[in-house]
């Protein structure tokens, strides 16, 4: 096992303590503007994408190019440092990144978005390269994408062929069988390893957190069961819920059937993702919006990930840290810019972030 | 003009009707404008109190775009976007407004529940549907207030058209009337003296020659 993951993991730790730290974090978050945030970020490891980006845009979308080009180089840098059963494992962890830009492709072609548009909708950052993006935009339908897919022998190509057959010009439909398959498939390739394990371990939270965020957020469905009969034909949120979770399918029927997001929170007492619900009731009887405890979930999910640095440091789990601690770091600075323009104080963006920094 | 109006008992008969007739057209012109002034007050202190509400809603749909934009990123939310555009349709149909002819607007609502906006509910979060919700409510809003708008602007023609056409009674219709009036009973009285001068010095020949035969 080290064999495997001792070269590989000694270059991801390299590329962690290029991360942010506290002294970082502290120096973004003071930047009184927008373009002090850019000049605090061309002092990090953020350097060379802040700069690229800044020839082109100014400002907030000059912070989004320089994150989006370094998520593509640091990302997509974690595959190549492997090779084998660890590759194809880290390939599960970032085939997240495909999925994202395959479907943003396929809403773009499916409303007729100009291709240029909907490059802007996609970061190159898992196994699918800019090339071949670039190439699957330019197909005129999906059904010629999928072909396109079909004959490069793409990842979701299979996938995306069987779902158009089946479904009936449903976009929405042809999303979900997709998630579907990118969870099962994942989870179908893992084995009783200790790193097959690990992985299961992060798939299965994923799962979950996408399991309960869906409910909640169906729990604010007016009429949910006669709405839901309408647009999938059963009352129940069955057709939608993605299976392999940690989270047995009793409790998911419950879930399903619970009159609002209150008593989710009460069902889910005792699992894991109780507490951090429980939490953030308050906030969310103020607010009704299911977006607060969908963060909670989140948290949970990427601190989970994060925590991954901590086990065993000659395993797939350094991989699954890193890619959990880049994916936040990102998600914390675009939450600074826009802070910074929506005129947050610091106290109020710390509040919204999912505070992890190397030590 | 007055020199041209023939100056009959008949003309003055129909001058006078003229002149009642002007009046109360004015009159009800003025009823009308008065309506209309308190109509297009209703329907401006409304435009004015749902542009206040649409200026909020634009504000809090900003920021709804903006807090998703930071948590699930440009990218998720343009591709999110990308299945929720479609053509949203409203009914412009004919109505009217005080008698005038205004465009109806039919306020039919563009929001849609969360499973109707285009893009699976797995992949996606509350935070988006959020957005969405947001731009769907300004949306309605930008319809209302365009429908209002256009109710107003209508309001604010006919009105002008209708102060238009009472000081066209007041400034040139009536006076013109009152001086034709005034012109043909001048001339009848003047025709009325001139004839009795007549019928006096006819009767004074009668009763010479009356006194010459005797």
């Amino acid at each position: 096992m080290a064999g495997d993951y001792g070269y590989s993991n000694a270059r991801i730790r390299a590329m962690k303590a290029a991360l942010l730290d506290r002294r970082d974090y502290e120096a973004l978050l003071a930047a009184a503007s927008v373009e002090a945030l850019i000049e605090a970020l061309a002092r990090t490891a953020y350097k060379e994408d802040i700069e690229a980006a800044l020839v082109k845009v100014a400002g907030v979308p000059c912070v989004v190019e320089g994150l989006r080009r370094n998520v593509v180089h640091t990302v997509g840098a974690v595959p190549r440092f492997f090779d084998g059963r660890p590759r194809e494992l880290v390939r599960l962890l970032v085939s997240r990144w495909d999925l994202s830009n395959l479907i943003a492709i396929l809403r773009g072609q499916a409303r007729g978005v100009p291709a240029e548009e909907i490059l802007q909708a996609l970061v190159p950052a898992g196994e699918l390269h800019e090339a071949d993006l670039r190439e699957l935009v330019k197909q005129p339908t999906i059904r010629a994408t999928a072909e396109l897919m079909l004959t490069w022998r793409l990842p979701y190509a299979g996938a995306l062929a069987g779902a158009l057959r089946l479904g009936n010009g449903d976009l929405a439909g042809v999303e979900t069988a997709l998630h579907k398959v990118r969870f099962g498939d994942a989870l179908a390739s893992l084995g009783r390893e200790a790193n097959d394990l690990l992985v299961r371990e992060m798939l299965e939270t994923e799962i979950d957190v996408e399991n309960i965020s869906l409910l909640l957020r169906l729990a604010g469905l007016g009429d949910r069961r006669a709405a839901l009969q309408a647009r999938y034909g059963a009352a129940g949120p069955g057709a939608l819920l993605v299976d392999g979770g940690s989270l047995p399918a009793h409790l998911l029927g419950q879930l399903g059937a619970a009159a609002d997001a209150e008593a989710m929170v009460r069902l889910l007492q005792g699992t894991s993702y109780g507490a951090a619900l429980q939490n953030r009731l308050g906030h969310y009887r103020q607010s009704g919006d299911a977006g607060v405890l969908e963060r909670g979930l989140e948290e949970i999910l990427v601190l989970k990930g994060i925590r991954m640095f901590h086990r065993d440091p000659l395993t797939i789990a350094i991989a699954i840290g890193y890619l959990w601690a880049k994916s936040n770091e990102i998600a914390n600075v675009r939450l600074i810019a826009q802070g910074k323009t929506l005129g947050w104080g610091s106290d109020m963006i710390r509040e919204e972030m999912i505070w992890w920094t190397r030590e | 003009m007055a020199e041209r109006v023939s100056p009959t008992r008949m003309e003055l008969q129909a001058t006078k009707w003229q002149i009642a007739l002007a009046i109360q057209g004015r009159d009800l012109l003025k009823d009308k404008r008065n309506v209309l002034m308190k109509e297009f007050m209703k329907v401006a202190e409304h435009v004015m109190g749902r542009s206040d509400e649409l200026e909020r809603s634009a504000a809090s749909a900003r920021h709804a775009l903006a807090l998703a934009e930071a948590l699930e990123g440009e990218e998720a939310v343009r591709s999110a976007s990308f299945a929720a555009r479609g053509e949203a349709s409203i009914d412009v149909g004919g109505g009217d407004v005080m008698g005038a002819p205004a465009p109806r607007i039919e306020r039919a609502s563009l929001s849609r529940p969360l499973h109707e906006r285009g893009y699976s509910l797995v992949g996606t979060s509350a935070k988006i549907d959020d957005v969405a919700r947001r731009f769907e409510d300004e949306l309605n809003l930008v319809v209302e207030v365009a429908a209002s708008e256009a109710r107003l602007r209508r309001l604010a023609e006919e009105i002008q058209r209708t102060s238009r056409r009472v000081n066209a009674l007041e400034n040139i219709t009536l006076p013109r009337l009152v001086a034709e009036r005034d012109t043909i009973e001048m001339v009848l009285e003047e025709r009325g003296r001139e004839d009795l001068f007549r019928l006096k010095r006819v009767k004074k020949r009668l009763h010479e020659k009356q006194q010459e035969r005797a």
